[in-house]
């Protein structure tokens, strides 16, 4: 196969390397310099964001800002995620961290990316991670314990009511994730 | 970037990749490995990394009972079709292995540390191989200060979860059961 000049021979990517990754439809990712490359989401994660991001929205106080991703969000030269969804401030400098960072997961990459993604953001000190399994549905809300490891505070599935305080009050059922557009608009 | 560039022309634009398509890298001296159809690469090893691999292989060499084979890095073990680990350090039974690959969990699995890989190997690697039922796996931490060392040793329980079951640092010695007696004290492993 045609081999490409190689970027750096063997070095750990920098968030500058991104910029040269195809537009295949999947997602690169960087945690300290180790490149992370997942599969595409299909409809059903796509319904599922569009569907939190409205209600996320809707909810949003004027200080505060919901972006749809993905969205780059970096941590230092080497480790790059790039969420779902944030809410950051609305007057900070889009390179800030968020105060929210959520991820809408298959089934199949779950327990990869769940593991992944809330160890990030604990050590990067993101003040909330919502994990959403976008076919159960479910949707989890981690935050920093006072120790500052990540604790589960929400924790809703199916028609149970997801109701988060931080950053702002927002109330929900999985369940509105997933349903079929027939019939609710 | 040739690296990741899985898609030079696209891979199956988006889908999940499979073991096949990690025949198409480059052979750019990083780590490729899939978990669950996700592509993890790393960058290549450093000197302290490379140093305790070979010492460690050479303890584990040593105690080998003629049922069991250590191998290094890069060798392919097959975890499912969309899952394929490259641990630093493995230990197979005889009859498991083909020459291709290990197609079935290794009774050893060892990730030494380095900056770029510490994160992964502790929260991504530990955890799938975990789940593919790998009974011990140990990580080892390559500080420059050989007193500084670490080995820590992961046994799955009844329950099918690791447990931290010994850790030794600097000049404790580690007197492992399984997969085989063999004693191991870190600062070895980093002079």
């Amino acid at each position: 196969m045609a081999v490409q000049p190689a970027i750096g021979f063997g070095r750990p990517f920098a968030r500058a390397d991104l910029a040269l990754t195809p537009r295949d439809g999947r997602r690169y990712e960087l945690v300290d310099g180790t490149l992370i490359v997942t599969p595409a989401p299909g409809r059903r994660h796509r319904r599922a964001v569009g569907r939190l991001a409205e209600a996320l929205h809707a909810a949003c106080p004027p200080e505060l800002t919901v972006v749809v991703g993905p969205v780059p969000v970096g941590f230092g030269e080497h480790t790059e995620l790039r969420p779902d969804i944030v809410v950051r401030s609305a007057e900070a400098d889009p390179a800030t961290a968020p105060v929210l960072a959520v991820e809408v997961m298959d089934r199949r990459t779950w327990p990869f990316d769940h593991e992944v993604k809330r160890a990030v953001l604990e050590r990067e000190r993101l003040p909330g991670f919502w994990a959403v399994d976008s076919e159960l549905p479910r949707i989890e809300a981690w935050e920093p314990g006072s120790d500052g490891r990540y604790v589960l505070t929400v924790d809703a599935t199916g028609d149970d009511e997801f109701v988060a305080v931080r950053p702002y009050p927002v109330r929900l059922r999985p369940a509105e994730l997933v349903r079929d557009d027939v019939g609710h608009e | 970037m040739s690296v990741a560039m899985p898609a030079q022309p696209a891979i199956g634009f988006g889908r999940p990749f499979t073991r096949a398509d990690l025949d198409a890298m480059p052979d750019d001296g990083r780590r490729y490995e899939l978990i669950d159809g996700v592509l993890v690469v790393s960058a290549a090893p450093g000197l302290r990394h490379q140093v305790a691999v070979v010492e460690l292989s050479f303890l584990l060499r040593g105690a080998c009972p003629p049922g069991f084979r250590v191998l290094v890095a890069p060798f392919a073990v097959v975890l499912a079709d969309d899952t394929e680990l490259q641990p630093d350090l493995l230990v197979a039974r005889r009859t498991d292995l083909t020459e291709r690959d290990l197609p079935r969990p290794p009774v050893l699995a060892v990730e030494v540390l380095s900056h770029s890989t510490r994160f992964i190997d502790r929260n991504v690697k530990r955890a799938r191989f975990e789940r593919a039922g790998v009974p011990t796996f140990w990580i080892v931490e390559p500080a420059a200060n050989p007193a500084q060392a670490r080995l820590e040793v992961w046994e799955l329980t009844d329950a099918g979860r690791y447990r931290l079951a010994a850790e030794a640092v600097g000049e404790q010695s580690y007197r492992a059961r399984t997969p085989y007696p063999v004693a191991v004290r870190p600062a070895d492993l980093v002079r």
